[in-house]
């Protein structure tokens, strides 16, 4: 049972940054996402990293322009109503 | 024919929403994107025969995205005039009111990051304009922009990187105040 000082060595810093993008994004394998989450934890460059692309992303998604109109959505649905 | 009309309702309607999403981002304008949308439904209801039912959403992006280009368009995702507006506020102040300070330095992270999109590549704007704003998966931003998913992926970590050392060079903290 390795400690876990250790055990977060099992996954090098490059190969959590190469997937920490997927993995912030769940695009990430099931399987391969323990593993990613044991090493962030443990690992503070690599846990300082998640936690500065995790921020960026939530500003970027506060940019969201809001919803389409109404309108558009019901004049397109009243459109496929008619086709279909 | 009732068969294809209990399909395309089945399968069309439900992505009315996400479809005009995504043409709202790639023309820039709303009634250029409810007409492109209008379009693609009429090219999904003729080729409904041809669909084998999986991945209706992807179908549906696929034929939008081939929709725009037919139109003699490139298919590039673009910064909305909401977003470019934010720049404007941000260089004027909001409403000539003063507001709390930590209110002004959230809205300058916010215009700070639509000018750091602005000084993107085509290619990294989009991914970023389509992920982490649109709220596309990696597969429907690639299925937008007809690349492979692994591309999407590649080019949204060169452009976060980019973002955020842009941010961290200008002295910003990239906290989220509520």
């Amino acid at each position: 049972m390795l400690r876990r000082s250790a055990r977060h060595r099992s996954l090098s810093c490059r190969a959590v940054g190469r997937a920490l993008q997927a993995y912030l994004d769940d695009e990430l394998a099931d399987e391969r996402r323990p593993s990613v989450s044991d090493h962030l934890d443990a690992c503070p460059r690599c846990g300082h990293d998640a936690g500065s692309y995790r921020r960026l992303k939530a500003r970027l998604a506060r940019l969201a322009p809001g919803p389409c109109p109404q309108g558009a959505l019901d004049r397109l649905r009243a459109y496929a109503d008619e086709l279909a | 024919m009732a068969v294809a009309g209990d399909a395309f309702r089945r399968y069309v309607v439900p992505e009315l929403g996400v479809l005009l999403r995504v043409a709202r981002r790639l023309t820039g304008d709303p009634t250029t994107a409810e007409d492109l949308v209008q379009e693609t439904v009429l090219r999904a209801y003729r080729a409904m025969d041809r669909f084998d039912g999986r991945h209706p959403r992807a179908w549906l992006l696929t034929i939008l995205r081939n929709t725009w280009r037919n139109m003699h368009r490139r298919v590039q995702p673009q910064l909305l005039r909401s977003e470019d507006d934010i720049l404007s506020v941000a260089a004027h102040g909001a409403d000539g009111r003063s507001g709390a300070e930590e209110h002004v330095v959230d809205h300058m992270i916010d215009a700070e990051l639509v000018a750091g999109l602005r000084d993107l590549s085509e290619h990294h704007r989009a991914v970023v304009l389509l992920v982490d704003i649109d709220g596309l998966t990696y597969q429907e931003a690639a299925d937008v922009l007809g690349v492979p998913p692994g591309t999407v992926m590649s080019r949204l970590h060169r452009a976060r990187t980019r973002l955020r050392r842009r941010l961290e060079q200008r002295g910003h903290r990239l906290a989220v105040t509520t």
